[in-house]
């Protein structure tokens, strides 16, 4: 091989990019003559210029685009948070800078207009000034502006559902009439300084996507509405570049993730990231982990990035090599119980009586009928792995995950129960909502297994997080005082991947989703033994045995 | 402010009366939601059976941004309840100053607030940035436009919530309120459902002037049928709730049942026509 020197250089966006041979490149595509294009230089080296996402315009997808009352806004960042494409953002920002700002639009009513987007926020504007009225030497407060990038907006409503009763936003119909606005009002918030670091509530996780730059994941990917893994790649993006900035790096196995996260000619990431093949992922970034530790990167965190195939099926040898090694690399599963990309046939995380391409709901079997394979627990008899089990909005709980693996010297695993809108048959506005009601259910219970904690497993393994966590099921009390276990069939009922087990009335037809729920039963009960939990509802069944004997 | 609007606000609202309902709304008991128990699972990594003791011991040591994430889903006055205050303003409002005065008393009353979760009770004392954000997002400082208040007939208290939204206080909508509320009269006993679709038309779309009005609200109908037409061809171009419910939820109108995306063509198109 010969010598090859390379020059430093700091790119913007700009500079990695030529926008006008994408334009080509999309025109050739569009019309059906991409053959002819001439050889491109970044094809030809397998690149694709890191950010370019952030020039992909969808605004010809979304019907619909959110509409802040801004009155209503109390700054949770819940929005912004579950986001999966970058469409919805946040800005704190002092009302001297905004006002000076707004001066330069020339227009009174769109001025009006773009002052109408901040809000007044006792989390960013009255406490700080209520603080500083008692000491003048803290910092004023911001106002709290949300924007919406209907570029990168493809109308899942995502952002809707989870502002909920607050009332903040509400979905419009988007017409020529009103785009303008969006997009000069979005064009605003780009020219606005970054929120300031005193803005940012740093015991408020949420509020790491108020900088802007933890907004590595730049949007403009290919990803279904509403994609519930999206939302949780730009969650550990967010929480590993506030740290590490862009000196971190990505291996993502071929999935849905990397169909979406690059289809030439947008990136959507900012940090250094490649696609090996599905079944090896986890091989090439010990390869990569090697020559960064040897080129003196030993603090650099690398992420190799992979779905249910590529971890729990066909890259699993391999990812079991990388755990065995002890080497200091960071494992994400986006563990969506089926293999979402190539149209969605069953992988061992595939729940028991899941309508899935390869175990299909028929006559004879309804549905997979093999059990879960619970690959957190696989990863915990590693020897010392930090394994965690989450989900994107439980975000105290997800963050100090990812926090807590980018310090952990060694392998961590992330497993991330994701919603797959068009293989779970939920709406697309429901990501979140399904995530929560899966770990409520004992679907997909949360736990951190942390080996720095201690000797024994139930050291190690908390199962903080879970409803209800000394029970079977978590129980909800009705407003009329009678009681109701939440079982894995209530969220079953919920996701169209299980509705052949259920009649319109909502009752369950088949045995098999029975056997599914005491499938997921014995899994938790499992997970208790190990951590050491008490299960009251079994310690009872005991002692009334032991009292009729 | 004319001397007519003066002796209006004067004569009309009932301070008192505000007050009264406003206590009332805020101290009745409202049932902890699917949302405030996500939040203190996501914030505070509260679950389950913890929910009632953390809210009885914690609540105090949470600093007031913290609260106001936490509760003010479930302190923000809804339109229903907004429309019950009408009775009490009357066709004025209250000053700025009056309703800081009206915080202010409600503040040393030490109101308490009481929730509800899993047949408990809990009773804790209102946090002052609850009381706060309520009263200010029940718009009772918002005067209705003047020239709303000219138009000679009967303004219900719905059509007031309504006339109270800022859409239309903009100076390009304040010239548009005669043509606009006389449109939505003339559309019967849909005149407050018309006042709703104008607010919102108003709020999302910002016209100028009449002619505005009329391209805008048809461009409105034909992003409507456009999407209409694409759901009717089978294509599954997007899918969330609130859409969902707008092509399967049922509308009656005189008789007539229609999706809501239907009647919101039927809407656009019959005030498109009034202003044409």
């Amino acid at each position: 091989m010969s010598e090859r020197t390379f020059e430093e250089k700091t790119f913007s966006v700009d500079d990695w990019f030529d926008f006008g041979r994408a334009d080509q490149v999309l025109d050739a595509y569009n019309k059906g003559g991409g053959s002819a294009l001439e050889a491109d230089p970044y094809v030809a080296r397998s690149l694709i210029p890191a950010g370019t996402g952030k020039a992909r315009d969808f605004s010809y997808i979304a019907p619909e685009l959110p509409e802040l009352n801004a009155e209503a806004c109390v700054g949770c960042m819940d929005c912004v948070t579950n986001c999966p494409d970058t469409a919805i953002l946040g800005k704190a920002v002092p009302r001297d800078v905004l006002e000076e700002r707004l001066q330069h639009i020339d227009d009174e009513d769109h001025r009006a207009y773009v002052r109408e987007q901040f809000a007044d926020t006792s989390k960013y504007l009255t406490s700080f000034e209520k603080k500083r009225a008692k000491n003048p030497e803290l910092p004023e407060g911001a106002l709290f502006g949300i924007f919406i990038d209907p570029t990168k907006c493809k109308g899942c409503a995502e952002c809707v559902q989870v502002c909920g009763d607050h009332g903040a936003l509400r979905m419009i119909k988007k017409t020529p009439d009103n785009l303008p606005g969006f997009l000069g009002a979005f064009e605003v918030y780009n020219s606005l300084p970054n929120t300031r670091p005193e803005h940012r509530i740093v015991k408020d996780k949420r509020d790491l996507m108020l900088n802007d730059d933890n907004l590595s994941y730049v949007g403009g990917a290919g990803s279904c509405m509403g994609c519930g893994e999206a939302s949780v790649l730009r969650q550990v993006m967010a929480a590993t570049s506030e740290v590490y900035g862009n000196n971190w790096g990505i291996v993502a196995a071929t999935g849905c993730n990397t169909v979406y996260g690059s289809t030439y000619p947008y990136n959507p990431f900012l940090v250094p990231w490649t696609n090996p093949l599905f079944e090896n992922a986890p091989a090439d970034a010990m390869g990569i982990r090697s020559c960064w530790d040897a080129m003196g990167h030993e603090d650099w965190p690398l992420w190799v990035i992979g779905g249910d195939g590529a971890m729990l099926d066909i890259g699993f040898q391999s990812l079991s090599r990388l755990l065995t090694s002890g080497m200091n690399i960071k494992v994400l599963v986006l563990d969506t119980q089926v293999y979402s990309n190539t149209g969605g046939q069953t992988s061992t995380a595939t729940y028991i009586g899941q309508d899935a391409k390869m175990s299909y709901h028929g006559k004879k079997i309804p549905g997979k009928v093999e059990g879960r394979k619970e690959l957190g627990m696989i990863c915990m008899m590693h020897p010392r792995t930090y394994v965690a089990q989450t989900v994107g909005p439980m975000a105290k709980h997800f963050y100090n995950a990812i926090e807590r693996a980018n310090e952990f010297r060694g392998p961590a695993v992330i497993n991330v129960f994701t919603t797959c809108q068009p293989e779970h048959g939920v709406a697309d506005d429901m990501a979140g909502a399904q995530a929560l009601l899966a770990v409520e259910s004992r679907a997909f219970p949360v736990f951190v297994y942390d080996p720095d904690k201690g000797d024994t497993i139930k050291q190690c393994l908390s199962l903080a997080g879970n409803p209800g966590a000394t029970r079977d099921w978590n129980i909800r009390r009705n407003k009329d005082g009678t009681q109701r276990p939440v079982t894995f069939i209530d969220w079953a009922r919920t996701e169209g991947r299980f509705r052949k087990h259920f009649d319109g009335e909502g009752q369950t037809t088949t045995e098999l989703i029975l056997t599914a729920q005491e499938e997921r039963l014995r899994n938790w009960r499992r997970l208790q033994e190990l951590a050491g939990v008490e299960n009251v509802d079994q310690k009872a069944i005991a002692e009334n045995a032991e009292n009729k004997a | 402010m004319s001397t007519r609007k003066r002796s209006l606000k004067t004569l009309k609202t009932r301070p008192d009366a505000v007050e009264s309902l406003v206590c009332e709304e805020l101290t009745s008991p409202r049932a902890l939601t699917t949302q405030v128990l996500d939040h203190l699972l996501a914030a505070h990594e509260v679950v389950g059976g913890e929910v009632v003791d953390w809210l009885r011991g914690k609540l105090a040591e949470l600093e007031s941004y913290e609260l106001d994430l936490l509760l003010s889903p479930l302190f923000t006055p809804a339109f229903a309840t907004r429309v019950r205050y009408e009775e009490a303003l009357g066709k004025g409002c209250l000053d700025p100053t009056e309703v800081d005065d009206l915080i202010r008393r409600l503040e040393t009353r030490e109101l308490s607030m009481t929730l509800l979760h899993e047949g408990e009770q809990i009773e804790e004392p209102l946090p002052q940035v609850v009381l706060e954000r309520f009263v200010r997002l029940a718009h009772l400082d918002s005067p209705l436009p003047e020239e709303a208040l000219q138009d000679s007939g009967p303004l219900v208290p719905e059509v007031r919530c309504y006339l109270r939204d800022r859409a239309w206080r903009r100076l390009q909508s304040r010239r548009l309120v005669p043509s606009l509320l006389q449109a939505a009269r003339s559309m019967g006993d849909d005149f407050p459902e018309y006042m709703h679709f104008l607010t919102d038309f108003l709020r999302s779309y910002r016209p100028r002037s009449r002619e505005q009005c009329v391209t805008f609200l048809d461009n409105l109908a034909q992003a409507y049928k456009a999407d209409l037409e694409k759901h009717r061809s089978g294509v599954r171009s997007f899918f969330n709730q609130e859409l969902q419910a707008a092509y399967a939820g049922k509308w009656s109108v005189d008789g007539d049942v229609v999706t809501l995306h239907e009647r919101m063509i039927a809407m656009a198109e019959a005030l498109r026509k009034v202003l044409s």
